[in-house]
């Protein structure tokens, strides 16, 4: 557990100082820009550092590019400052107060992480509205009613991921990781399910050890096995029940998507909070600009479309109420059932929690060594 | 060097002490609350840290009783794989992970416990996930590979206790490291509070000694203040402004009264002088009437026989001489004894005080002597004043007398007039006069007079020269001249350093009235006299006078004899000789009976007296004219007559008006 608050090494805000400075440079090109339409400006926090959070900026990017190309908000630009909170709630909470302070933030695309999103959630909290593209901790159902997530949650994502298993079949056994990810699935999974669980078999992370384990579940009569862990172990699993010629239904869950080759897992059922190969027009549009304006294409896991959603719903929010915080956080609340506005990911509505109500997930399939959709459940 | 007692902006000793003993409060206050508060915030450290490490080593032994339970947990899951031993297992491991779970929330944790736990956790993960291994190998009849998971595990869970017991000493230990925290911070705060407490009371020394300082030098001042004044030091003051408020007015009430002592003194010193000239006085007059008119009856008779002798006679003549020059002598005694009680008859006129000096300056150098130089320093211009030339002669001689005697081997004499203001109100002189006055000095570079001398050098009879040399009489007499002159006298003396006899008399603005020159007796006179003298002796002696040399001469014993002859025969008398003191009726009321009368004829008045005074109540001075004075000559007496009558309208006229206001 890192207790010590370490420089930001990102690649924008390398001390503090630099970030002074870097407000100092903001504020008089802020100036600059006063002379002509004042920008409206959010914030977007994240580990922009990480080669991972590369295309999601991009897809802020994307958003803002699209938005002042049709006129800005109201004639004035909209502008996103990036805020490099490297993951660590300490760093986390005291960029919050910053950006709390400045009056001119109006909203936050952020945080990314969700022990950062954590840890910063209270300091926005009646301060700040603040939309998460990415953050999928449960516990930040009910932590703000400043504070909205686009990603349905962890437990939730496996609740209906085991309502969904239980037309597979009325036997399953779980293989999952020992460690909070894996754990906490395998347990919404046996309450959600709605047949028998056989058993529920911890795994080490990071061990391919899992040939006892898929033998008693074969032998056990299991019609599925559950694996709630990372690709080591959904390769592991699939390979081995492969090898074993296991007759059951495989499901996994989106960390396949990193996985490079699933030709082992030919035929494993994974379930997606979104997907580059989602039928829906918009989704393919959005593929499309995304590889014109970056040259690279979209990855597996979606995440440019969530953060090009948040950016775009909270452009809406300023269009519709101007730029006032508690105006668009009040927009951001109003958006419930019916009212939810349409965006790449799906629909945008929110539950009283913060978190996305209209998102289920889509049932994937590997099909000769590559995902494609196979059902598209909705809840 | 000025000192100033006030404290601060405070200027009274009762601000200053409301407002110290309100900081004083205040700080009080402040440093109990400061010192009550640290202490309880250390106080509810001390709780709050110990209550966490208490839940921690808590926890920490809950968790090992816990990883021990899933431990035995497992054992029995492997080897009883029903699903009773799964959920047991399944609870124990739930429990040693929420237990984790806490451990690993606690926040202050040191890097090596958070490792240590971190560690716990992934061995706490493999044991779990061999366990669970072990038994599917188990339920699949593979009990070789699930004895080998098993013994892999036992190796883990010993090394994990390893670490547990680790966990629990860290524990302890950093109880320690805590413990002795608390105590430095406890000790840090006790000094801190020792510091601020020592601060706090050296400010209030100073405080306290500012404070007392501002009453405590006050009070010093005004002590030794109040000493001076009990032992006579009247002049002594004490500077009030810079004192407090209440401290000034005490101290100007004391600098008030010390005047007024000062001034009392002063006063009580001059009634003290007066009295005692009064005394001799009183005495000198008392002796003068009578013994002037016994050598009055001496002179004459002697000069009687005188003009009597024969030239054979040159033996008697010679006694005779001698005894005039005694009866002189005794005459002058008397007259120096009425001058020192300022009761002598001065003939004032307005003069320039330089010619009288310059003037003298002949006899004074003889007076002085060979070893004296004398040097005279004279205002420019005319020095004018009214005074008696002849007793102003007399003041001076007596002074440069003092000064050659003072100056036995030698010396120099300065004397200097110049124009002065007058003289400051010291409560010798109340009636002392105004504007300019001019001073004359004797200055000497003579022994000088010791400090203890000085306040008795003008009583009369005191001297501190040998007996024979001095009466005790001369500083005395110049005194009294001086005073009755309307003037002032002091004196400045530096013992080994000589002296300085100062005289200030009024300058006056008027030009000075030439004497009458005396005139040649002539040696017979016309007219009738009306003689009134009680003594039987002197009146026959002045009718034998006045009658040897032609004059007709009316005897009465007393006024109202005079008054009665006088009336009976207004027209026949041309001059008046009355003694002033006589039983029934003194010459001054004898006049005033006969003042009608004296305004219609012209007859003149001539006072005798060997006493002045009756001289008094007429100012002291007759102008120069009507008054004889006793013991005198048969020529003075001639003199006085003939002059008189010479003058008989003029001096009559004075006379009424004399007469008018003593009866006025």
């Amino acid at each position: 557990m890192e207790k010590t608050h370490r420089v930001v090494r990102g690649p924008m805000f390398r001390s503090r100082a630099f970030s002074v400075l870097k407000t100092l440079v903001l504020c008089h090109a802020l100036a600059g820009c006063s002379r002509r339409a004042e920008p409206i400006v959010l914030a977007a926090v994240g580990a922009w550092h990480l080669p991972d959070a590369i295309p999601t900026r991009r897809g802020i990017e994307l958003a803002v590019e699209e938005v002042n190309s049709r006129g800005g908000i109201h004639g004035r630009p909209l502008s996103v400052v990036f805020w490099n909170d490297s993951t660590e709630g300490v760093r986390a909470v005291a960029i919050a107060r910053e950006l709390v302070a400045d009056k001119r933030i109006i909203g936050v695309i952020g945080n990314l992480n969700s022990g950062a999103m954590l840890a910063a959630a209270k300091v926005y909290d009646g301060y700040l509205p603040a939309v998460s593209p990415t953050a999928v901790s449960a516990e930040l159902d009910g932590i703000s009613s400043w504070v909205f997530r686009l990603m349905p949650s962890d437990s939730l994502f496996t609740a209906t991921l085991a309502a969904y298993a239980g037309r597979l079949g009325t036997r399953a056994g779980i293989i999952h990781d020992n460690n909070s990810f894996g754990r906490g699935a395998a347990d919404v999974f046996q309450r959600n399910y709605s047949g028998r669980v056989i058993g529920v078999d911890p795994i080490l992370p990071g061990s391919k050890v899992v040939e006892p384990h898929v033998t008693f579940f074969r032998r056990s009569g299991a019609d599925l096995l559950f694996v709630a862990g990372g690709d080591v172990l959904g390769l592991a699993v699939a390979e081995e029940a492969r090898r074993q010629d296991f007759r059951g239904a495989i499901l996994g869950t989106d960390t396949w998507a990193f996985i490079d080759d699933l030709s082992p897992a030919e035929g494993a059922y994974v379930a997606m909070r979104f997907s580059i190969n989602d039928r829906r027009p918009e989704v393919a549009h959005f593929a499309t600009r995304f590889r014109e304006r970056f040259g690279s294409n979209l990855p597996e896991n979606g995440f440019p479309a969530f953060a090009y959603d948040a950016t775009r719903l909270l452009a809406a929010a300023l269009l519709r109420e101007g730029p006032s915080r508690t105006g668009v956080r009040n927009y951001l609340a109003s958006l419930r059932g019916s009212s939810s506005i349409p965006g790449v990911t799906g629909p945008i509505s929110f539950l009283p929690s913060g978190g996305p109500a209209t998102r289920g997930f889509l049932m994937m399939r590997v099909t000769k060594g590559a995902l494609l959709p196979f059902e598209v459940p909705r809840r | 060097m000025r000192r100033n007692f006030r404290l601060g902006r405070f200027n009274t000793v009762r601000t200053a002490v409301q407002v110290v003993s309100g900081v004083g409060f205040v700080l009080l206050v402040t440093l109990t609350v400061a010192g009550w508060q640290s202490q309880t915030r250390m106080i509810e450290s001390i709780k709050r840290t110990t209550r966490e490490f208490q839940d921690d080593a808590s926890l920490t032994s809950q968790f090992a009783s816990a990883v021990a339970a899933e431990l035995r947990a497992g054992t029995t899951f492997i080897t009883r794989p029903d699903p009773a031993a799964e959920a047991q297992f399944r609870a124990a491991g739930r429990r040693a992970r929420m237990i984790y779970e806490k451990l690993d929330r606690k926040s202050g944790r040191t890097a090596d416990e958070a490792s240590l736990i971190a560690e716990i956790q992934n061995h706490l993960g493999v044991i779990e996930a061999s366990y669970s291994t072990a038994r599917r190998l188990v339920q699949l009849d593979r009990s070789a590979e699930a004895e080998a998971q098993v013994h892999e595990v036992g190796a883990v869970a010993e090394e994990m206790l390893v670490e547990v017991d680790r966990l629990t000493s860290m524990q302890v230990q950093n109880i320690g490291v805590v413990s002795s925290r608390l105590q430095e911070e406890t000790r840090r705060r006790a000094w801190i509070f020792a510091l601020m407490l020592t601060i706090a009371g050296g400010l209030a020394i100073l405080v306290v000694r500012q404070v007392l300082r501002t009453i405590s030098r006050p009070v010093e001042l005004l002590a030794s203040h109040a000493r001076q004044l009990s032992t006579g030091i009247f002049s002594a003051r004490t500077e009030a402004a810079p004192l407090p408020a209440e401290f000034r007015e005490l101290a100007e009430t004391m600098n008030h009264a010390g005047e007024s002592l000062r001034r009392l003194g002063l006063m009580q010193d001059a009634l003290h002088e007066s009295q005692k000239t009064e005394m001799v006085g009183r005495l000198a007059g008392g002796i003068a009437h009578d013994f002037n008119n016994l050598l009055s009856a001496i002179t004459l008779n002697v000069d009687l026989l005188l003009g009597q002798l024969q030239p054979e006679n040159g033996g008697i003549e010679k006694d005779l001489t001698e005894i005039k020059v005694a009866t002189s002598k005794a005459a002058n005694l008397t007259r120096q004894l009425l001058a020192l009680s300022s009761r002598q008859v001065l003939k004032p006129v307005v003069f320039d005080l330089n010619s009288v000096v310059r003037g003298a300056e002949t006899i004074l150098s003889r007076l002085a002597g060979p070893g004296i130089e004398i040097m005279m320093q004279l205002c420019p211009g005319n020095c004018m004043v009214l005074a008696d030339t002849g007793q102003i002669e007399q003041v001076l001689v007596n002074l440069v007398v003092n000064a050659r005697d003072a100056m036995e081997a030698g010396g120099r004499l300065v004397i200097e007039t110049r124009r002065v203001d007058a003289p400051q109100d010291e409560g010798l002189n109340p009636d002392g006069g105004s504007g300019a006055q001019i001073a004359l000095s004797v200055t000497d570079t003579g022994s000088g007079i010791h400090a203890d001398v000085l306040p008795h050098i003008f009583e009369p009879f005191y001297t501190t020269k040998p007996a024979g040399k001095g009466t005790g009489l001369g500083l005395a007499m110049v005194q009294g001249i001086v005073r009755q002159s309307g003037g002032q006298i002091g004196i400045e003396s530096i013992q080994g350093s000589g002296s300085i006899f100062t005289i200030t008399l009024p300058e006056v603005d008027s030009p000075a009235i030439e004497a009458l020159p005396l005139p040649i007796p002539p040696p017979t006179g016309a007219g009738t006299i009306l003689l009134a003298e009680d003594d039987d002796s002197i009146r026959a002696l002045v009718r034998k006078v006045l009658q040897r040399n032609g004059y007709s001469v009316r005897e009465a014993r007393n006024g109202a004899e005079a008054v009665r002859i006088f009336e009976e025969r207004p027209g026949e008398i041309q001059l008046i000789l009355t003694d002033l003191m006589m039983p029934v009726m003194g010459g001054r009321e004898l006049v005033g009976r006969l003042r009608p009368l004296l305004e219609q004829s012209d007859a003149a008045v001539l006072y005798m007296s060997g006493y002045t005074a009756e001289v008094d109540v007429l100012g002291g001075r007759l102008d120069g004219a009507g008054f004889l004075a006793k013991p005198f000559e048969v020529d003075a007496l001639l003199h006085a007559v003939s002059e008189a009558l010479r003058g008989r309208r003029r001096a009559r006229d004075q006379i009424l008006d004399a007469g008018l206001q003593g009866n006025g």
